[in-house]
């Protein structure tokens, strides 16, 4: 269980990682968000092994909450924020979308 | 069979823990918001489910599978309500690339909708567009359906029916009050059939036959 422990908290950082990247970096504030609730989602990930390897399940309740309330941040962001695109933002990928529209055959 | 509980269970942790990590390698790799979205709803619905499956295996009890059962069903209810939400601010902004859309059906809705929506004129007749998007007076002034509904609703659970069973990328235009913040909610929960929800059957399938192998290792485990 030790070792399944550390493989998964190994995982878990690697995920965490990424998504802070994502939260720094994400052009817009959906993006901000969408990275929130996978965080939230790794949290509670690491709540749930944590307690498994203790073999105490008194955090049940935190995981409840968790899933209660974490979600209403996203919700009320994506409908009260203003999220108007910047025309000013560059696309992410634009080769991309160019090779994307050439294999299409766009005029 | 206690070693083979022990096996299941780090699989279920492990596996629930790779989700995660694919779904932040989703947000990291992916073009735009539309896409980055469908990558994190990821964890929140089959990771969830292989941690809670994990720490049922480990428990063997009761008490703790009611509340993880708990805990399954408010986050498949949560879930589709979030992503709808941040799917429909993110499409009706434009945050997304037209070049990645082989087909876009609500482009020309989207225009109208925010050429409209500055003016906030109500005396304005519904347009009779194509045939597909033929409005009723009520529900136009208020919600664009892609759906013509037939006879003009009249009492108030009508109206609500009607509301639900339009499509699921219907618009509101210019809603403040608190009954539009909740119909993408409603409509979702009674009406649509979203991925996420797709995947219940199995888990829920899955969570009923490990309710019957902890029902029969307890007593002997």
């Amino acid at each position: 269980m030790l070792g399944v422990v550390i493989a998964c908290g190994i995982i878990l950082a690697l995920a965490t990682a990424g998504t802070i990247y994502r939260l720094a970096k994400g052009p817009s504030l959906l993006d901000r968000v969408i990275a929130t609730d996978v965080l939230l989602a790794i949290v509670g990930a690491a709540i749930s092994v944590d307690m498994v390897y203790r073999d105490s399940y008194e955090n049940l309740t935190l995981l409840v909450v968790v899933a209660l309330v974490g979600f209403m941040g996203s919700v009320t962001v994506a409908r009260f924020a203003n999220n108007k695109r910047d025309p000013n933002e560059e696309p992410q990928d634009s080769s991309r979308a160019a090779d994307a529209s050439a294999r299409r055959g766009d005029a | 069979m206690e070693l083979l509980i022990d096996v299941l269970t780090g699989i279920c942790l492990i596996v629930g823990c790779l989700m995660s990590l694919g779904a932040a390698f989703g947000i990291v790799r992916f073009p735009d918001v539309l896409a980055r979205l469908h990558a994190g709803a990821k964890p929140q619905v089959f990771g969830l489910f292989m941690l809670l499956a994990g720490i049922a295996l480990a428990a063997r009890s009761w008490t703790v599978l009611a509340l993880l059962s708990l805990i399954w069903i408010l986050q498949i209810l949560a879930i589709p309500v979030s992503s709808h939400m941040v799917g429909r601010s993110g499409f009706r902004n434009k945050h997304f690339q037209p070049d990645y859309l082989s087909q876009d059906d609500l482009a020309e809705l989207v225009d109208r909708m925010n050429r409209e929506s500055p003016e906030e004129d109500p005396e304005t007749e519904p347009q009779p567009g194509r045939g597909a998007q033929a409005a009723d007076d009520y529900s136009a002034r208020e919600t664009p359906t892609l759906i013509s509904v037939p006879t003009r609703p009249v009492t108030s659970d009508q109206m609500m029916m009607s509301r639900i069973c339009s499509s699921g990328s219907s618009l509101t235009v210019g809603g403040s009050s608190p009954v539009t913040f909740f119909q993408p909610a409603v409509r979702i929960l009674l009406a649509s059939a979203t991925p996420a929800s797709e995947a219940t059957v199995e888990p829920i399938l899955i969570m009923g036959l490990l309710m019957c192998v902890s029902s029969v290792m307890g007593p002997g485990g």
